[in-house]
């Protein structure tokens, strides 16, 4: 008989795990702890992600907001043609989740036409950094939705309506645009689940279900044209559920609020994949554990034989992750591995066995020994210099879990299931990897990484380091931003933390504003070397002021090439331009974050004076060109285009 | 199942368990608004795996109406 069977049964398990849980998340939050608050909070909301724990966190998080320092603050706007507010607890405590402080501004629903269009409304007076537009099929195409078959007999005339439904949403969001700078989410539109023909849909005509295919597909497409508008893709989110376990008809009418209240936590984590990629928090390692996690078994007991992985179950549930993560290689994200192993009983499987879909050369760094896990990580993120907040940890064994989650608490940590079938679902359902962008560069990536880790084994091997520096041979290329390679420079000043003297985030639309800007200088750099293309690792803006004076706004590197001399040749670089302009001093800024300490001491090291402030402050500082300039390093050859 | 309700409302209304009885209601409950109330119906649905009329959710505005309401149902 099992427990389930006593009604009066005491306290469950879960519950008393949910308790601690609790406890701890308090706790920490009380002292300032955040990151092991927020992993608290990641553990409760795994175990049970009912609306009353969501309703609780929400709470528990608001009722501490002026402790919430150490958390981003963004505020969301949403815009909805259905009421919306059940979903702000949800959406507040998975901000937290990814420690972000989110404040939500709601209009009224079906208030967003007026919203938008009104200049001096609260939404644009809110001044928000993200809109949600979260309206209707129905809104945008209403005789799609109501009155179909009279709609069907003229020719052509479904697509008229598509056609004004794109029109409607493209007019409203090029009017937010002008009005506003935020980042906007837009919804497409859910299909009918009961189109009026019925299983005929689409058989006589242009179906309402191909419709509103036809009107998703329009949207993305139009979104394309516009910097900072993105897609949510509803409909898809709702097919994983049905749409008769995604609505709420009585909520529907009765409230004005069709969603299942206990399903909102899903759009709000489709909304937060958004969130974070516009924070520079998008994940880009994956460190994998390998018993139990790419294959079943132990393979220092089970042997080469012994381990499940092939075409039948359990070892085909092993494939399909060992996929899935192949995937996330192809999509840029670093692989690496950290197991606790013979490092011989490894390469046996690797070399040997017929079914592995990663290969060694997949992985950026392996930590192959009997070490702590939370060792293997900082290992692994020092070789590849990556923030150990990028990582992903993923490892079947709780304990292991438990040991980086306390050790390092900024690392994303999951625990795949017992039931390996369920693996891929528990890798990929957060959104972890999701970025804004995908450029050759990502593609490329793992590549860079790898070489990276050629670069740094060169670099134990070679004498001086300039010698090193020859020994790389090293083309820099310089060129204007232009708009190929906006989308990369735009990503790369979302996501370059480590040398970035001023870590100023830019959207698409900033960065075009300042292209059709004589005042600004715009630059992108490429780096290349003895190993390989790195690609755009390097972004420098710089406005010349009327003064006289080009102050440098944003001056960045990504981490692949630190420790390269690359920043001395873009200055040497900025001496240049300002010669030819005619002006005779740079300036600039540098913005202490808790990541930027390799970027502090880069104007000190050239010889520039400092204005105010010092290295451990915001700080200013200025080079007269008639006094000095600096002078690019020769082992750089420079290529202007 | 009085002490998951009781659970259920400290949650969502931000009171402590043992200041719950058969007098909390809605009038009397600052935090006892419309959007809070719906939050309490929905999920007190999720925690009993029942479904709540309309009729029945305008009913349970006292703590003593959800624990009646929800007896005669489960």
């Amino acid at each position: 008989m099992t427990d389930s069977a006593h009604p009066e049964q005491p306290v469950k398990e879960t519950d008393l795990e949910s308790i601690r849980l609790r406890d701890t998340l308090e706790n920490t939050l009380d002292s300032g702890e955040m990151h092991p608050a927020i992993q608290a909070a990641r553990q409760l909301m795994a175990l049970d992600s009912s609306v009353r724990q969501w309703s609780w966190l929400r709470r528990t998080i608001d009722r501490r907001a002026v402790k919430l320092t150490g958390l981003k603050p963004v505020k969301v706007a949403i815009l909805s043609s259905f009421t919306l507010d059940f979903i702000h607890d949800s959406l507040i405590g998975q901000g937290f989740l990814n420690g972000l402080r989110i404040t939500i501004q709601q209009s009224g629903f079906n208030q967003f036409r007026q919203e938008i269009l009104n200049p001096s409304s609260e939404l644009y007076a809110g001044k928000p950094d993200v809109v949600i537009l979260a309206v209707e099929g129905g809104q945008w195409m209403p005789a799609l939705y109501d009155g179909y078959l009279d709609l069907l007999r003229e020719e052509g005339d479904v697509q008229k309506v598509v056609d004004a439904g794109l029109n409607d949403v493209m007019a409203l969001v090029e009017r937010f645009r002008e009005q506003s700078d935020a980042a906007i989410l837009v919804h497409d539109a859910m299909p009918h689940c009961q189109p009026a023909l019925g299983v005929l849909d689409g058989h006589v005509g242009l179906g309402q279900g191909m419709a509103v295919g036809r009107f998703n597909g329009g949207l993305l497409k139009r979104m394309r044209s516009v910097p900072g508008a993105h897609v949510v893709a509803y409909a898809r989110l709702v097919s994983r559920f049905g749409v008769e376990q995604w609505l709420d008809p009585r909520m529907a009418y009765y409230a004005q609020a069709p969603i299942r209240r206990d399903r909102l936590h899903h759009l709000a984590a489709e909304y937060m994949a958004f969130l974070r990629a516009m924070q520079g928090m998008t994940r880009k390692c994956v460190v994998l554990d390998l018993d139990n996690t790419l294959w079943g078994g132990i393979i220092g007991e089970d042997g080469l034989d012994g381990i499940k992985l092939g075409p039948n179950y359990p070892g085909s549930a092993f494939v399909a992750f060992q996929k899935a993560v192949l995937q996330l290689h192809a999509r840029g994200i670093v692989l690496a591995i950290a197991s606790k192993n013979n490092p011989p009983d490894v390469d046996e499987v690797f070399q040997q066995h017929d079914h592995m879909v990663l290969k060694k050369e997949h992985f950026a760094a392996q930590e192959i020994h009997w070490k702590p896990k939370s060792q293997s990580l900082r290992n692994i993120a020092h070789s590849l210099n990556l923030g150990l907040e990028h990582m992903v940890f993923v490892d079947d064994n709780p304990a292991e879990c438990e040991q980086v989650r306390s050790e390092l608490p900024m690392v994303t940590v999951i625990q795949v299931p017992k039931q390996p079938e369920l693996a891929v679902h528990a890798l990929m359902k957060d959104g972890w990897f999701d970025g804004l962008s995908f450029s050759e560069e990502d593609r490329k990536r793992n590549a860079m990484y790898k070489q990276r880790a050629g670069a740094e084994s060169l670099k134990a091997e070679s004498g001086s380091l300039e010698e090193y520096y020859r020994s790389l041979e090293m083309t820099v290329h310089v060129a204007a931003v232009n708009s190929t390679s906006l989308a990369r420079t735009v990503q790369l000043t979302q996501k370059t933390n480590q040398l970035n003297l001023t870590t100023r985030r830019y959207s698409e639309t900033d960065v075009t504003e300042r292209m059709h800007d004589d005042a600004w200088v715009l630059i992108t750099v490429q780096v290349k070397d003895r190993f390989g293309d790195n690609g755009i690792v390097g972004v420098v803006m710089a406005c010349e002021r009327e003064e006289g004076v080009l102050e440098v706004d944003t001056f960045l590197l990504s981490c692949r090439v630190i420790g390269r001399t690359i920043e001395t040749a873009l200055l040497a670089l900025l001496c240049d331009e300002a010669e030819q302009r005619g002006v005779q001093r740079i300036e600039g800024e540098i913005l202490p974050t808790r990541k930027n300490v390799p970027a502090r001491a880069i104007y000190q090291d050239h010889g520039f004076t400092c204005l105010s402030g010092d290295l451990e402050s915001e700080s200013r500082w200025g080079l007269n060109l008639q006094e000095k300039r600096v002078e690019c390093p020769d082992w750089l050859q420079i290529v202007e285009s | 199942m009085e002490e998951q309700i009781k659970a259920i409302m400290a949650d969502v209304l931000d009171l402590e368990t043992a200041a719950i009885d058969d007098a909390t209601a809605m009038d009397s409950v600052d935090t006892w608004d419309s959007y809070n109330h719906l939050t309490i119906c929905l999920a007190l649905e999720q925690e009993f795996s029942v479904t709540l009329e309309v009729e029945e959710m305008e009913e349970m505005i006292s703590y003593y109406d959800m624990l009646r309401i929800l007896q005669e149902k489960i």
